[in-house]
C-alpha cells in the first residue's frame, strides 16, 4: 500500500516537472531504443544465418568443390577432369560415416505446361541429395536410385515452379511438363520453405528449383560428366574433420594427385560466425550500456535537484510522521518511475522502429528481427539504473533534519 | 518535561538553547508558550513535537520516558500523536485540499480504517469542505491555515503544536484562526501554541514565558 502510495507520487512529481522529467529520461529512452534495435539487427542477422546455413545442409554438410591447380601441378592442368561421377561413386564406397553423398549438375531451363512457360534452375541428382541440401517431399516419391538407373522421365517440383506452372486448385501429380522440349511426368512435390523478413524472404529461392534424375541430365541436356555440385552428409559433425580429410584421401586417389579440389566443411563458418556474433554483440551491448548510463547520471542528477528544491516539503513529510525509510523509498520510487518511463518508452520505440526497419530494409536479409529477451533486458536495465541512480539522492534526502529542513528557504 | 537541556554546536562553540527546564502539559490543556526570538521557544517546540531528542533531561509522553527513543519510534509518535501548524502552512503545491489534509495518513504504519470519514470530519470544523478540490495556490492565507490545521487534526492527534500560526496573517483572520483553535480545546484536544505575539497568548488558557533558555514564568490567565 504505501509502496503503491510512493510510486504514486513519484508520477505525480514526474508529471509536475513534465519537460525537466522528459529531458532527463530522453537518454535512458535513447539507450533502450538502441540497445533493443541493435540486438534486433544482431538477432536478426544471425537467426537468418542460422536458418539459411541449416536449410542448405547444415553443418554436417561437407562440399567438395573445385579448385585451382597449386603452381608446381599447373602443367598438369589438362588432365584435370573436374568432380564427376566417380568421385561420388569412390566416396560412397570408401567413407563409411556418410549419411548421404550428393553429386548434383545444375542448368538454367525453360519449363512449360499448361502453356505457361517458367524459367527456373533444374538439378540432376540422386536420392542423396533430398538428405544433405535438406529437401523435403510432402507429396508423391523422391527422385530414387532406380530412376537414376533408368534415366527415368521423372520431375520433382518445388512450390515456386508449381504455382508458376500450375492452376492454384489443379494437383501436378502424374502431369507432363517440359523440360528444355523433354516432356518429364511429375511424381513429387516439395515443401514450402519460408523465413520471412517483411517483403522478404530469405528462403524463397529454395522453392525455385526442379529436380530430374541426374543420369537423365546428363543424357538428354548435359554431355558431361562434370558435376557442378558434390556434397555430403556427415553421420555425427564431432567427427567432421576425420571425415573431411578421408574424402580429401579417396579423391587424392581418384584424381591421380592432382589437387584440382577442395573438401570444404562448415566449420570455419561456424567460427567465424561465433566470433562475429560475440563482437557484434559486446559492441552492441557497450553502446547501449554507456548511453543508459548517461541517463543514470542524467536522472541522479535531476533528483538531487529536486531534492534540495523540496527541502520544505520533505522536512514536512517528516514532521507529519514519515520515516528517514519513508522517504528514501519516495525518492527512490520517483527515480524508478521515471527511468522506468524512459524504459518502457525505449521499448515501446524500438518495438515499432524494428517492423519500420524491416519494410525499409525489405530485400535484405540483414533486417533485424524484435527480441523479447532484447525488450526485456533493455527495461530491466533500465529499472536498474533508475535504482542506482537514485539511491544517493533518496540517501540524501533520508538524512535531512525535519529542523532544518522546514526552516529552508 | 524535567531538567531538559538542549545545546546546539553551531559553528566553532556551543549554543545553549535550553537550560534545565520544567514543564508540564496536562491533557485539555491549551498554552501558549511566548518569548523573543532566541529565547529557545522552538526548541522547546521542537523537543515538544518529538523533532528533535534533549541533550540531558527526561521527557515524559503520555506516561512514558521518550527521551531516549530512535528517530523512527519518535517519526511514529509525531504521526500517531501530534498534529502539526506551521507559520508558513507548508501545505504541498502540488496536492488540491483533500490530498493535503490525508498526507499524514500516507505515513501511517498501522491501518487507519476511518480516515477518509475523519479527513471529511476535520475539513468541516475548518469550514473548507467546499474547497476540498482546490489548489493551495487558490486559497487565501487563512484558508490555507485551516487545510493545515485540518490536515493536523486527520490522525486525531493526542497534542496540536502550532508554530506561530498567525505570523502570516491579518488580525481579522488571525483572530478566527484563534477562535478554531479555542474550539478544538474546548472539543478537548491539548493546544500549545508558540508565538511571540502577546495578543495572541491572551487568547489562551495558560503562558510560559520563555527568554534565555529557561522558563520565567508560567501561569494561567484570565481571558
Amino acid at each position: 500500500m504505501y509502496l503503491l502510495n510512493a510510486i504514486w507520487h513519484g508520477l505525480g512529481q514526474i508529471w509536475a516537472h513534465k519537460l525537466r522529467s522528459l529531458l532527463s529520461l530522453f537518454s535512458v529512452f535513447l539507450g533502450v531504443a538502441s540497445l533493443i534495435v541493435i540486438l534486433g539487427f544482431i538477432q536478426g542477422l544471425f537467426t537468418g544465418w542460422q536458418v539459411g546455413i541449416y536449410e542448405s545442409g547444415g553443418i554436417e554438410k561437407i562440399a567438395i568443390t573445385d579448385d585451382i591447380l597449386p603452381k608446381k601441378q599447373s602443367h598438369l592442368k589438362a588432365m584435370s577432369k573436374g568432380r564427376t561421377q566417380e568421385d561420388a561413386d569412390v566416396i560412397k564406397k570408401f567413407c563409411h560415416n556418410l549419411t548421404a553423398v550428393s553429386p548434383e549438375i545444375d542448368l538454367d531451363t525453360t519449363v512449360i505446361a499448361n502453356a505457361k512457360t517458367y524459367g527456373v534452375r533444374t538439378q540432376g541428382i540422386g536420392p542423396g541429395t533430398f538428405i544433405t541440401n535438406r529437401y523435403e517431399v510432402v507429396k508423391g516419391r523422391e527422385i530414387t536410385d532406380r530412376d537414376v538407373q533408368q534415366h527415368s522421365l521423372v520431375a520433382v517440383l518445388g512450390t515456386a515452379a508449381v504455382e508458376a506452372l500450375f492452376r492454384p486448385n489443379q494437383d501436378p501429380m502424374g502431369k507432363m511438363i517440359s523440360v528444355n522440349g523433354v516432356s518429364f511426368t511429375v511424381v513429387g512435390l516439395l515443401k514450402k520453405y519460408s523465413m520471412k523478413r517483411g517483403k522478404y524472404d530469405g528462403l524463397e529461392s529454395k522453392n525455385r528449383i526442379v529436380f530430374i534424375p541426374l543420369s537423365t541430365m546428363q543424357d538428354r541436356f548435359v554431355p558431361t560428366k562434370k558435376l557442378t555440385w558434390l556434397n555430403v552428409q556427415v553421420k555425427d559433425a564431432d567427427i567432421i574433420d576425420q571425415t573431411a580429410q578421408e574424402i580429401a584421401n579417396v579423391i587424392t586417389h581418384t584424381h591421380r594427385g592432382m589437387k584440382d579440389f577442395r573438401v570444404e566443411t562448415r566449420g570455419s563458418e561456424l567460427e567465424s560466425y561465433n566470433s562475429m556474433r560475440s563482437g557484434f554483440e559486446i559492441t552492441g551491448q557497450a553502446i547501449g550500456f554507456v548511453t543508459l548510463l548517461i541517463g543514470g547520471v542524467g536522472i541522479a542528477n535531476l533528483m538531487l535537484a529536486s531534492v534540495s528544491e523540496r527541502m520544505r516539503e520533505i522536512g514536512l513529510c517528516k514532521a507529519v510522521g514519515a520515516t528517514s525509510g519513508d522517504i528514501f523509498v519516495q525518492i527512490l520510487a520517483e527515480a524508478i518511475c521515471l527511468s522506468a518511463i524512459g524504459g518502457a518508452m525505449g521499448v515501446g520505440v524500438g518495438a515499432v522502429m524494428i517492423p519500420v526497419l524491416q519494410s525499409v530494409m525489405a530485400n535484405s536479409m540483414f533486417s533485424p528481427l524484435f527480441s523479447i529477451t532484447a525488450g526485456m533486458v533493455g527495461f530491466c536495465f533500465s529499472l536498474f539504473i533508475g535504482v542506482v541512480a537514485g539511491l544517493y539522492p533518496a540517501f540524501q534526502a533520508s538524512r535531512l533534519d525535519p529542523i532544518e529542513a522546514l526552516r529552508y528557504e | 518535561m524535567k531538567q531538559v537541556t538542549k545545546h546546539y554546536r553551531m559553528g566553532g562553540g556551543i549554543v545553549r538553547a535550553l537550560n534545565g527546564v520544567d514543564l508540564s502539559v496536562p491533557p485539555g490543556d491549551f498554552v501558549a508558550v511566548v518569548g523573543p526570538s532566541g529565547s529557545g521557544k522552538s526548541t522547546l517546540m521542537h523537543l515538544l513535537g518529538f523533532l528533535d531528542q534533549p541533550t540531558a533531561g527526561t521527557i515524559f509522553f503520555e506516561g512514558g520516558d521518550v527521551s531516549k527513543i530512535s528517530a523512527n519510534e519518535r517519526a511514529r509518535i509525531r504521526s500517531e500523536k501530534i498534529g502539526f501548524v506551521f507559520q508558513s502552512f507548508n501545505l504541498l503545491p502540488r496536492l488540491n485540499v483533500r490530498q493535503n489534509v490525508l498526507l499524514p495518513h500516507y505515513y501511517r504504519k498501522s491501518p487507519d480504517p476511518g480516515v477518509k470519514e475523519r479527513a471529511q470530519e476535520a475539513l468541516a470544523t475548518v469550514g473548507m469542505v467546499d474547497r476540498e478540490h482546490h489548489r493551495p495556490n487558490q486559497l487565501s492565507g487563512g484558508q490555507r491555515q485551516r487545510v493545515a490545521i485540518a490536515r493536523a487534526l486527520t490522525n486525531s492527534p493526542s497534542l496540536i503544536l502550532a508554530d506561530e500560526p498567525t505570523g502570516n496573517l491579518d488580525s481579522v483572520t488571525a483572530n478566527s484562526i484563534l477562535d478554531l483553535f479555542t474550539e478544538l480545546n474546548r472539543q478537548g484536544r491539548t493546544v500549545i501554541i508558540v508565538t511571540h505575539d502577546a495578543h495572541v497568548a491572551s487568547r489562551t488558557r495558560r503562558q510560559v514565558h520563555v527568554a534565555d533558555g529557561k522558563i520565567l514564568s508560567d501561569d494561567a490567565c484570565i481571558s
